[in-house]
């Protein structure tokens, strides 16, 4: 049955899974390879996702390719105590507590082990409520003690649906803290995540859908990667701690740390000094709300000023867009999308391109994949110790993903310490 | 085979947790003890107050709370999440058959107390008791595989309540012989005899007939279950 090696058969193999109904392609050749340890996510919308992981369960019928388990399906009876599923919406035993829940699904699986359910319960910040019968507790709580069940067993793959679906900000955290320590166990695990924003803090490793298909999310600048690493083995592990503390500890006054009006003046002042143009930071300020069409060029005080603004293609014209009318940049595939109020222009420029022309205007690099304006960041949350995001405060409240060095570059910028 | 029995003494366990909580379960339960104490008053009936609250503790007690925790998790689609893990759902029902034994078996051991029974042959009642709960057991189970939800059991549980407990009442209002007949071979009705027999200090061997139809009965109500569940899947 296997035509690969032993050693490839290791992990979980998806190879050009392929769905049709109909005439209609519902899952397009989906292949990768998770490694014990290692968290993937693959980002689509609801959909697919849920039809992926019906497909692994078995439940759909694959039209092509095979997803295998160390080399067997994922349904395979022996397979059922090495996985742990977590659905978008599963039931719960509503009158057992998380704790009672907890040990009867450990018996079922004849492996009952009192630490664990303790370690578990902890893990999902569910100690306080552990006697609480579920359905007292919040949707949240319910989504949490999902995770812990599906983790009891000490299964070898973890398969997540929407893991970030119904949670709130604490329970995302608790979530990610999850995610690390299964991976520390040596649990590979696989999601679907509607969001690429919140796919990327979670996990580096993530395969997004496109039009053209699955495509890897091909982080930009291998050697920064690389860098990356040794920031993280250099940096003190001490500040990202007193970070957290503040963070879970007085969650508001995180809100005020990052009062737009603070942000946006130190953003100014950081533009500014770079850029030797007095005159910059007060436009930063003052037009910010305003239309395209009102900056016109002889309000600049240089006139080459007039190039600053970045060419976008849609269909077959090519708009020009102020830099302050960006929200955030993109990488996707290659390309840049600008996202403005309005919606998403492709922009031919790299990043680095874009990085250097919009640094005067106060743009950042936040992550491999992406540049915020950080005069449109409301809130930094910070996950864990090495994943943080950006919340920005257009209609949709963006999140952007904010890589770990670079968290300590931004705080130099926003003079926060 | 052990891991079977850990999967389904866990599931018992569970299932004890969880019944314990439910107030409309616990209801249902404690209606044939509480159906007892008023059928005691009546003193002059004899057997009777035995025989009424002991059809009521096996039919609402053995079949109706088997239905509704078969059907509870169908609706609930916690079965579902269990299906992912290695139990099976023949473990999960023997799990809830057990746990309803357990209460019909107290229900009736209530009754017994309460109807202030004189002393009967022990061994005779257990064979005529225990066919009798297999058969509720059995019937239980089929309603709440055909239910959806656990309300839709009394929807269908109640025309097997009316005709299994009311039927030997309003049989006799119709004055035809068939109907007689039949409500005689009713397992309320063998049971309502033989308790009669074992009251006045009958033996064993006054009650085989009465046993052999009780066992009849539940042999087919077993061969029924076996063929609804065979055709609705519950883990569907």
């Amino acid at each position: 049955m296997t035509l690969k090696p032993a050693s490839d058969s290791d992990g979980l193999i998806l190879d050009k899974l392929y769905v049709t109904k109909g005439n209609s392609t519902l899952l397009e050749s989906l292949s990768l390879t998770i490694r014990p340890g290692q968290c993937l996510a693959v980002q689509c919308n609801h959909i697919t996702g849920s039809l992926i992981i019906d497909v692994l369960m078995d439940r759909s019928k694959l039209s092509a390719g095979r997803a295998t388990w160390g080399g067997q399906p994922l349904s395979a009876a022996s397979a059922t105590s090495r996985i742990g599923w977590i659905r978008q919406i599963d039931a719960i035993h509503e009158r057992l507590s998380a704790r009672e829940a907890l040990i009867f699904y450990m018996k079922l699986y004849g492996s009952f082990n009192k630490s664990r359910v303790d370690q578990l319960l902890q893990l999902v910040g569910l100690q306080e409520q552990q006697h609480t019968p579920l359905d007292k507790c919040s949707v949240s709580e319910q989504r949490r003690f999902h995770l812990a069940r599906a983790a009891v067993h000490r299964p070898e793959l973890i398969v997540l649906e929407d893991p970030e679906f119904q949670m709130d900000l604490e329970s995302s955290y608790l979530l990610r803290q999850w995610i690390q320590s299964m991976c520390g166990e040596g649990v590979s695990i696989f999601m679907t995540v509607p969001s690429l924003e919140s796919a990327l803090t979670m996990t580096d490793d993530v395969i997004r859908w496109t039009p053209s298909g699955f495509k890897p999310v091909l982080l930009e600048e291998e050697a920064d990667g690389t860098e990356d690493q040794n920031d993280a083995a250099i940096m003190e592990p001490e500040e990202p701690n007193t970070v957290y503390d503040i963070d879970v500890t007085a969650p508001d006054s995180e809100e005020t740390l990052y009062d737009p009006a603070v942000s946006a003046a130190q953003a100014a002042e950081a533009s500014a000094a770079r850029n030797e143009d007095p005159g910059n930071a007060d436009e930063i300020s003052s037009d910010s709300a305003l239309e395209d069409d009102a900056d016109t060029p002889g309000q600049r005080w240089y006139p080459q000023l007039s190039f600053d603004k970045i060419p976008a293609r849609v269909e077959d014209k090519i708009v020009l867009i102020d830099p302050l009318e960006m929200n955030f940049i993109e990488s996707q595939d290659g390309t840049s999308q600008l996202h403005v109020h309005s919606g998403m222009y492709p922009c031919s420029m790299t990043l680095t391109e874009l990085e250097k022309k919009l640094k005067p205007f106060g743009f950042f690099r936040c992550h491999r994949s992406y540049l915020v304006n950080l005069q449109r960041v409301r809130e930094v949350i910070i996950w864990s110790r090495n994943s943080y995001s950006l919340v920005l405060d257009d209609e949709k409240k963006s999140t952007v993903p904010l890589s770990k060095n670079k968290y300590e570059e931004m705080k130099t910028i926003m003079g926060i310490s | 085979m052990t891991l079977a029995m850990k999967r389904v003494s866990a599931i018992i366990q569970k299932e004890w947790k969880d019944s314990s909580k439910n107030p409309v379960l616990l209801l249902t339960a404690a209606i044939p003890v509480i159906f007892a104490f008023l059928f005691r008053s009546e003193q002059s009936v004899g057997a009777s107050v035995l025989t009424m609250p002991m059809n009521m503790a096996l039919s609402i007690t053995g079949a109706f709370v088997q239905a509704m925790m078969v059907a509870e998790e169908k609706e609930k689609h916690t079965l579902r999440v269990l299906m992912l893990s290695p139990a099976k759902p023949i473990e999960v029902l023997l799990g809830k058959s057990a746990i309803s034994a357990i209460m019909t078996v107290s229900a009736v051991i209530l009754s017994i107390l309460i109807a202030n029974t004189p002393s009967i042959n022990l061994v005779s009642f257990l064979l005529l008791l225990i066919p009798n709960i297999v058969m509720y057991l059995a019937l239980g189970t089929l309603i709440g595989l055909m239910s959806r939800t656990s309300m839709e059991t009394s929807f269908l549980g109640m025309p097997l309540l009316l005709i299994f407990l009311m039927g030997p009442m309003f049989g006799a209002l119709l004055n035809s012989e068939a109907v007689n007949v039949a409500i005689g071979y009713l397992p309320t009705e063998q049971m309502a005899a033989a308790c009669d027999i074992l009251w006045n200090g009958g033996s064993l061997t006054d009650i085989w007939s009465h046993i052999g139809v009780t066992c009849i009965w539940a042999v087919a109500s077993v061969l029924l279950c076996i063929i609804v569940y065979r055709a609705k899947r519950y883990d569907a």
